[in-house]
């Protein structure tokens, strides 16, 4: 996929078989990895390629189909195999493409610099991580992680008349293990993060975050009682029990299936009036950020939940078809299926006091900083266990708990959020503070 | 088989191209073409027609691994990929480096392997495969006015390798996996749950279907929902159980399976220091296997590994003694024994680690009647929910069907809720092994950086189980 012009010339292809609406999107790419495997650099390998997705409406019917292959007998093939799929599923009035909307360039997405990169740099960074986290605590044990380089050129046209490419760099490095002292082995942790720019890159910060998290689950406890009460849930644990059941209630195709808790819920309260959550993926040098979506649609910064209000939905063009309303640019997804729905970059507002202040507040209770268990995203009933939590007793940390597992309803703890804190991390794709919840149950096995 | 014909050009070109390179390579076509169904209240939400190939290149030079892999079959392109790879062990390999690879001498495969397929996929027309999915979720979502939301989902998975090694690999492999999933949510007044069932197995058209009923699933479904909703929550604590055999399959393959592939062993897992040690009942035989052992077409099914080693049944834990781990030829080599055939990987692009088949726990001699009859306060667990374990073997799941047993009689549903606890701790409470047996993980991925099609199961067993309350 040299141009947009291959793939003009696949949509016309398709359109001679007969479809009616055509889309095409490809993705070319290249990366360099690096894999950390039982304390050492194990493997570098490097990768290229490109794939092609092509959505086709034949009377309503849709088809859909994808390949790495760019050869025009297997693209031939593979559009005749659509339409058969086509021919043979139930039409579907809503079954649309989207018209071009103007879309705004979204700033250091793509650093130049990454394509200077090769196969030393990512494996010269991939030892300085395992060199400095060695060098913290010798009962660290790193069995996992490591570097990756992607760089990527991603393309959409559209019978409609959209048109669009964009390109984008991606650095991701990460750290595994987990701690051994003696007979004593600690639970699983990790830490990783993703930047979009060489400059960017700071690995000790990944270091010392694993390197701590690994120390930390060592010395372990269980907890020898059963209660209920207060929990100080840490970034990775909301994105668990606060930000997904959230995420999955404003996702339209949801709310039209009937299985989201907020689907009567727009325009009302769904938690106390200092919850602001925002999704925003026209943010620059930001990993969910990007000029269009999946569909070719413009991003734009959407207020989810302002004062504790459910403000909107999140639609592709078909859920808001059939809603008849307008796409949010929510598309998601790539040339390997069909547009999905999803967010950005997703953030929660951050509150008035740091973690210190709120841990002296609670009597007795838990932090967590993972969850690890089920979460029923329909009714927001979740248990499951603690991993890396910490006993907490008349405001100060008592010691770190193994073995403890939690039970509650997410939406019921949303509502009733006691606290939201002043600190806050960014993960990936997300920015969130700690968040204080209450009547949690407490089990210790 | 039409293919094997088709493409003896490609496996004469990887051929030769092995023969002429100096040092050890490997090469790895595979060409993988996946059709995917989903249904959801009468329209088909999404369709997908996938097809990828391409070829995976390892070298080893002076101890280290390179890995590089191309989607162009053009031999220049391969050529090249092969220069990638050899720049990629050379820069990775440094003089520090303790421990040079080598690999365990072993006679690799040569030939054509295929599993037995009852009703090839690629001759049902779509057609059919479509109806079928309407016509289940149409029942499905007609039986009960509770139904709330449908989702059908149909996928085939069709692979076809080729591996060449300068060391004698030399084999071709056809594989067919077809699975099925079924969801449903249902409820009233405002209360809901959802009901999941899946099947994935090694096989036709016609093996989907001597173990799937979509009908009575469905049934289930409503059935389950429906004493759910008078259903309790349990009261958490640790009690006498029966667990059946998706459990079983679920805590073999997560709490137990993971910690004994080599790869994690030499990382320092918990099993480390537990071989020839007692870690289990001796009630307690686990097995990871590559054929299907007991029942066929499990849903991990693999003849010969992506190393081009035949794969054998490993006897992970005999009669409660902890006997082997999980290899490739590189761990074998360092703990000196036969390599077991679980080097694997998804796609060309990806490289063969160490990974699971299908991993259960051998059928005994108790009768599951019985073992019910035996237990005076406590609980039948079904429906494995997601699982997830950790290094030291502690493990948590979901379980989705907690019903009670009261004085050796089997009662009513309560809510679900999570069990937890160390798996081997698990093992050594076990009492009795019953002499059923099923492969029941479901849809059966097991993620490891890259994807695994992997299946598990067994029989029922009884032991003491920690169960999470509210």
């Amino acid at each position: 996929m040299k141009s947009n012009n291959d793939l003009l010339k696949i949509m016309s292809l398709a359109q001679k078989a007969g479809a009616d609406e055509v889309e095409v999107l490809s993705s070319t790419f290249k990366s360099f990895d690096t894999k950390i495997e039982n304390n050492e650099l194990h493997l570098s390998s490097f990768s290229s390629g490109a794939q092609v997705g092509i959505r086709m409406i034949k009377d309503k019917r849709l088809g859909f189909v994808t390949t790495n292959s760019l050869e025009k007998n297997i693209i031939g093939k593979l559009i005749q195999e659509g339409l058969e799929i086509a021919k043979n599923s139930p039409s579907d009035k809503f079954l649309r493409l989207p018209e071009p909307k103007k879309t705004k360039p979204v700033k250091n997405l793509y650093d130049p610099e990454t394509e200077k990169l090769n196969i030393k740099y990512a494996i010269s960074k991939t030892q300085q991580m395992l060199k400095k986290i060695k060098k913290i605590d010798k009962r660290i044990s790193v069995d996992g992680g490591g570097l990756e380089i992607g760089i990527s050129r991603d393309r959409i046209v559209n019978s409609r008349g959209i048109n669009l490419s964009e390109d984008d760099s991606i650095l991701i490095y990460s750290i595994m293990g987990f701690g051994i002292d003696g007979e004593n082995v600690g639970s699983f942790q990790f830490a990783y993060d993703a930047v979009t720019s060489k400059k960017d890159v700071n690995i000790e910060k990944v270091v010392d975050e694993a390197a701590k998290k690994i120390l930390n689950a060592l010395g372990a406890k269980p907890l020898n009682k059963t209660f209920k009460g207060p929990v100080l849930l840490t970034p990775e644990a909301v994105i668990s029990l606060i930000l997904s059941p959230i995420i999955s209630s404003v996702n339209s195709d949801n709310v039209q299936r009937g299985i989201s808790y907020f689907k009567r819920k727009l325009g009302k309260r769904v938690a106390p009036d200092f919850l602001n959550i925002i999704d925003d993926g026209t943010k620059p040098g930001k990993i969910g950020s990007s000029s269009f979506d999946r569909e070719g649609m413009p991003h734009k910064k959407i207020h989810l939940i302002k004062d504790g209000i459910l403000k909107t939905f999140l639609y592709n063009t078909y859920t808001a078809g059939k809603a008849k309303k307008q796409s949010t640019g929510s598309a998601t997804g790539g040339p390997t299926s069909i547009p999905r729905i999803g967010t950005t970059n997703i953030y929660i507002k951050p509150g008035k006091r740091d973690r210190k202040q709120i841990i002296k507040g609670i009597d007795e209770g838990l932090i967590v900083t993972r969850f690890s268990g089920n979460l029923d995203i329909i009714t927001g009933d979740f248990s499951g266990v603690v991993k890396g939590g910490f006993y907490v007793k008349n405001g100060s940390i008592e010691f770190p708990v193994t073995g403890v597992m939690i039970a509650g309803n997410s939406y019921a703890a949303i509502k009733n959020i006691t606290e939201i804190s002043k600190n806050s991390k960014e993960i990936i794709t997300t920015s969130t503070p700690d968040i204080l919840i209450d009547n949690i149950s407490i089990t210790a096995s | 088989m039409i293919e094997l014909v088709e493409n003896l050009e490609l496996v004469n070109k990887l051929r030769n191209i092995v023969k002429n390179h100096k040092g050890w390579l490997e090469l790895r076509y595979q060409r993988r073409a996946i059709k995917s169904f989903l249904v959801k209240k009468g329209r088909i939400d999404s369709s997908t027609a996938s097809f990828k190939q391409g070829v995976g290149v390892r070298v080893l030079k002076n101890g280290t691994w390179g890995f590089a892999s191309t989607g162009n079959l053009d031999k220049s392109e391969i050529l090249k990929t092969i220069k990638q790879a050899v720049t990629s062990a050379e820069l990775t390999g440094s003089k520090k480096n303790k421990r040079r690879v080598t690999l365990h001498k072993t006679n690799l495969s040569r030939g054509v392997f295929t599993p037995e397929v009852n009703n090839y996929l690629e001759f049902i027309p779509v057609s059919e495969k479509i109806n079928f999915l309407l016509k289940s979720e149409e029942y499905m979502r007609k039986l009960s006015k509770d139904i709330i939301s449908t989702t059908c989902k149909y996928t085939e998975i069709i692979d076809y390798k080729i591996i060449i090694s300068s060391d004698g690999a030399d084999l071709i492999i056809y594989d067919s996996k077809p699975e099925i999933n079924f969801v449903a949510v249902v409820g009233k007044n405002g209360t809901s749950s959802v009901s999941n069932k899946a099947c994935g197995l090694t096989g036709g058209w016609d093996d989907l279907f001597s173990r799937v009923n979509p009908e009575e699933w469905a049934e289930e479904f409503v059935k389950k929902e429906s004493d759910l909703n008078k259903a309790k929550h349990v009261d958490g604590g640790t009690y006498d159980v029966i667990l059946a055999p998706d459990l079983v399959g679920l805590l073999a393959h997560e709490a137990i399976g993971h910690t004994v592939e080599a790869d994690f062993v030499l990382a320092g897992s918990v099993a480390k220091h537990l071989l020839n040690k007692k870690v289990a009942s001796s009630l307690v035989t686990l097995i990871d296997t590559g054929e299907s052992l007991f029942k066929p077409h499990a849903g991990g099914e693999l003849l010969v590994d992506d190393e081009g080693v035949k794969t054998k049944p490993v006897y992970i834990i005999k009669n409660g003694i902890l006997k082997s781990y999980l290899h490739n030829r590189q761990s074998a080599k360092v703990f000196n024994v036969e390599p077991t055939g679980n080097a694997r990987a998804y796609n060309y692009s990806n490289e063969p680690i160490i990974r699971m088949r299908n991993t259960c726990i051998a059928p005994g001699k108790s009768k599951l009647k019985n073992m019910i009859a035996s237990i005076d306060n406590g609980f039948f667990l079904t429906g494995g929910g997601s699982g997830q374990a950790d290094s030291n073997a502690e493990f948590m799941f979901g379980v989705d069907e907690i019903y009670q047993i009261k004085k050796g009689k089997l009662g009513k549903l309560f809510k679900g809720a999570t069990i937890s606890g160390q798996a081997f701790n698990v093992l050594k409470s076990i009492t009795a092994v019953s002499d059923d047996f099923k492969w029941d993980l479901g849809s059966g991925y097991c993620g490891k950086g890259q994807m695994a099609k992997v299946d598990a199961g067994g029989p029922y067993v009884k032991c003491k189980m920690t169960i999470g309350g509210r």
